[in-house]
């Protein structure tokens, strides 16, 4: 896989052909894993999946005693013959758990002239097709003016009607305006490059609430992490067009670094307190099909 | 000392800050599309404490231009550096005529020249000297020392014993030399000459003074049949009048003693006759300022008699050749291996050394009254016209060899030619009894031509009185020269070549060896101009090397047009390496 997204020329790639075809070639490359879940287990509605709590299924969990109101046929008469008390046997439950993966749909993550929206794309289609196989149900959640799914997204990634980078406005603005619908208990996967100003804690709250379990992708280029100094240049940001005229060395790329290392701890930190997980990919390596998400412990072979 | 030769181009400084601004412009607005400047605005803040200025930080490449920029602009204002007035190297003329020599109360002419130059060296301190003798032909002193004790270490080769000074060709030589970077000095005894301004760079000092002196410019002695003709020519070289005394001398003894009084620039000329055999005549005049010129020798002019042996086969002719040889005074009868045969019939072997004049009687004449065609170079074609002659040779050109002297139409009538060994076969195709050539004064010379000729071929010198600077030419058939002369000076020449030539370095008397003969010869110094010392005067004419005008071929321009290069070069380089990397 990663030898034909290399194979594609970067120069030559139009936007959506790009995003097409790192959808399929990341569903591709994720039927060959599955979802690693939380340590708690799974959670989510009834289902064929054991889930992390007490439920109906044949698979004996524990024992509690017996409180009026409980279900005589799960008393367990040996034991009661054995110790004259009542007790109750616990079966595990069985649940269809959930995927809700969040795509920042800003301008910011399809720069012109990156691999960085293939790279996303990618992530995607990899994470919903590891889903899959792990008989995970899922929702694509992309930004703009609000979170809206990506049509089609219950079919293969290769089906998908996007997502579309185009917006203007920030994850956190488009939280603002509308949220997206997550289902609870389900497993939240946030993919963005994490580039706006803004609280991350209150976000990484908003995603973790009614949440299994929340991961943070961070998707990066290398001149984002690591910028040459090209002398002097007029920055533009891509979402709000706003310009900066300034000389680019080494003392600039040096302070640029320790900016974006003081922005990467504060949301690991923000994860951290609410027991989500924070990883960055670089996009370069993510489409030579080294993503790192296996390292991470979001995936596992198999 | 920094000198700009060409200062205004400096204005082209101004395209530096042209190239500033470009710069300027060009960082400012090279549009880059990043995902948010957040994390990019955090190195230039904070701005709460207000304006703060910016340093202009520029790429390599900026640099490169400027260096560029600034070493071609330096190249064209032609910088010069390090070569100061006092420091720039000399090149010295120095007059090495004899009237250098000439004496005053304050010593000589050359003596006045070398206190001034060493005066000049301590005062200007040049880099280097070199020295040119204005001789004749200018000659060079070797070392370029600029130390007293170096300099005057190489003016003892300054003699001043030439003739003559070419000092227009010897500065003209130094001119090419200093190319514009070095002054050129002057030594001499008198002004430059009308129409000669030395210019800025060419300093001219004349430290000549006018003396009373006479001297010999003129003499002569030759063989007159049985008596040398002797003359000898005096001029006043002084600006006054001036009396002195005239002694002659045949060997040892005194022939001859008169007082003269000479007008300012009078000549006084002196024929007289000596008897054959007379011994060396020595001539000398009363002390003056210039003791070169008041010597004179006269050596005997040689009397050579070419040896000439008559076989002619028609007997009839044979007094008409005997009459002729008799009046060129030239000839004599030997015995012994003749130096010219004159025969008849058939080529025969002669001795190696032995030039033949065959002389061929046409059976079937043709007659031939004109006009003759004479290689005028030729030797025996000297003073011979043919006029009116008339002329019986052969019928055709097809009996004759050789290089044709004398032709009339395409039919040869005198030939020549030269054997290996270098001696001369001539043919003469003449039937008398219908010519009138040997009835004409043609006849006796055509003789005369022949002998002198052979006569010059003869081993020893060919003329035993000459200039100073003149060549001598000595004759001596594989025997060798051995030359020795006044003060020493010696020279031996064994050499297969004949003749030899040298040229005696002074005047005086040298006496020539060759195999068992021994000759005197007689070098005079015999110079108006060096005699005269009317013209002799004190002064400085030209200046030296401004600074403005001093190293119009500077290296500098050259180095800095070569750095410039170099960093454009460098430039090329830097960005074909950014344009691979970016591609």
């Amino acid at each position: 896989m990663g030898a034909q997204i290399n194979g594609m020329r970067r120069e030559t790639m139009t936007l959506k052909s790009a995003i097409r075809d790192a959808l399929c070639a990341g569903e591709r490359q994720g039927a060959a894993y599955r979802l690693e879940w939380p340590p708690q287990g799974p959670s989510g509605a009834m289902g064929a999946r054991l889930g992390r709590r007490t439920g109906t299924s044949i698979d004996f969990q524990d024992y509690r005693e017996y409180q009026p109101g409980d279900d005589l046929r799960f008393v367990d008469w040996a034991v009661y013959a054995r110790t004259d008390r009542m007790a109750v046997r616990l079966f595990r439950e069985e649940v269809t758990p959930h995927l809700d993966l969040i795509v920042d749909g800003s301008r910011s993550m399809d720069l012109e002239g990156t691999v960085k929206g293939p790279a996303t794309a990618f992530l995607a289609g990899l994470l919903a097709a590891a889903a899959a196989r792990s008989q995970c149900t899922r929702a694509v959640w992309v930004s703009g003016e609000g979170y809206r799914r990506v049509r089609n997204d219950a079919l293969p990634p290769s089906a998908w009607d996007g997502p579309v980078f185009d917006s203007t406005h920030t994850p956190e603005q488009a939280c603002d305006w509308l949220p997206p619908q997550l289902r609870r208990m389900s497993m939240r996967v946030f993919l963005s490059d994490l580039l706006w100003p803004g609280d991350p804690a209150r976000l990484v709250r908003r995603w973790m609430a009614g949440g299994a379990g929340l991961v943070v992708i961070q998707v990066l280029t290398r001149e984002e992490l690591d910028p040459p100094p090209c002398g002097g240049v007029r920055l533009t940001d891509s979402e709000t067009g706003e310009s900066l005229d300034m000389h680019v060395d080494e003392s600039v790329v040096r302070l640029y670094r320790t900016a974006l290392a003081r922005w990467q701890q504060t949301w690991a930190d923000a994860c951290r307190s609410c027991a989500a997980l924070m990883t960055t990919v670089v996009a370069e390596e993510v489409i030579e099909g080294r993503h790192g998400l296996d390292r991470a412990g979001l995936l596992v072979p198999g | 000392m920094l000198l700009l030769l060409h200062p205004l181009a400096l204005i082209g400084l101004a395209t530096v800050p042209l190239l500033v601004l470009v710069y300027v412009l060009r960082n400012r607005f090279r549009p880059r599309t990043v995902s948010s400047l957040m994390l990019w605005r955090l190195p230039v803040e904070p701005r709460s404490v207000g304006a703060r200025r910016e340093k202009l930080r520029l790429p390599w490449l900026f640099w490169l231009e400027l260096l560029a920029l600034v070493l071609l602009v330096l190249a064209a204002a032609g910088p010069e550096a390090g070569i100061r007035q006092g420091g720039r190297p000399w090149i010295v003329v120095l007059d090495d005529s004899v009237s250098m020599r000439a004496r005053s109360d304050h010593g000589t002419a050359r003596e006045r020249a070398v206190a001034l130059l060493e005066a000049q060296l301590r005062e200007r301190k040049p880099s280097l000297v070199r020295f040119i003798l204005a001789g004749v032909t200018p000659r060079v002193l070797e070392g370029t020392g600029a130390g007293l004790r170096d300099v005057r270490s190489r003016l003892e080769g300054w003699s001043c014993v030439a003739p003559a000074a070419d000092l227009e060709r010897a500065i003209g030589l130094a001119a090419e030399w200093a190319c514009n970077r070095a002054d050129v000095v002057v030594l001499t005894d008198h002004a430059p000459p009308e129409g000669m301004e030395p210019g800025e760079g060419v300093v001219w000092h004349a430290v000549g003074q006018r003396r009373v002196n006479a001297g010999f410019v003129g003499a002569a002695r030759t063989a007159a049949g049985d008596r040398d003709r002797c003359f000898i020519e005096i001029l006043n070289g002084a600006a006054g009048a001036h009396r002195t005394e005239l002694i002659i001398r045949l060997g040892q003894e005194v022939w001859d003693r008169k007082s003269l009084a000479l007008a300012p620039g009078e000549r006084h000329r002196l024929v007289f006759e000596l008897p054959a055999g007379a011994p060396i005549l020595t001539a000398e005049l009363g002390p003056d300022a210039l003791d070169e010129d008041n010597l004179l020798w006269l050596a005997p002019p040689p009397r050579r008699k070419v040896n000439v042996a008559v076989a002619l086969t028609n007997q009839e002719w044979v007094p008409l050749i005997e009459r002729t040889l008799k009046a060129t005074g030239l000839s004599q009868t030997t015995t012994n291996t003749p130096d010219l045969v004159i025969f008849q019939g058939e080529p025969r072997p002669w001795p190696a050394r032995t030039w033949t004049l065959r002389w061929v009687e046409p059976g079937q004449p043709a007659l031939f009254t004109g006009p003759f065609l004479l290689n005028r170079a030729h030797p025996l074609a000297q003073g011979l016209s043919l006029e009116g002659t008339l002329w019986a040779g052969p019928t055709s050109a097809a009996d004759a060899g050789g290089v044709p002297v004398v032709l009339a139409g395409n039919t040869p009538l005198l030939t020549e030619s030269v054997s290996p060994e270098g001696t001369r076969h001539l043919e003469l195709f003449y039937e008398p009894a219908h010519s009138t050539l040997h009835e004409s004064p043609d006849w006796p010379v055509l003789f005369w031509n022949l002998l002198n000729w052979r006569a010059e071929w003869l081993p020893g010198l060919r003329e035993p009185n000459v200039r100073v600077g003149a060549e001598v030419v000595v004759r001596h058939e594989g025997a060798g020269v051995r030359v020795r002369g006044p003060a020493g000076w010696e020279r031996t020449m064994e050499t297969a070549a004949d003749p030899v030539v040298f040229e005696p370095p002074r005047s005086g008397l040298y006496e020539v060896t060759s195999g068992a003969r021994t000759e005197w010869l007689a070098v005079n110094l015999l110079a108006d101009g060096e005699t005269d010392l009317s013209a002799c005067t004190e002064g400085t004419w030209g200046a030296w090397r401004s600074e403005a005008a001093a190293e119009v071929h500077s290296p500098w321009p050259t180095w800095l047009g070569l750095a410039a290069c170099a960093a454009l070069l460098a430039h090329l380089y830097l960005v074909t390496a950014e344009r691979r990397s970016v591609g």
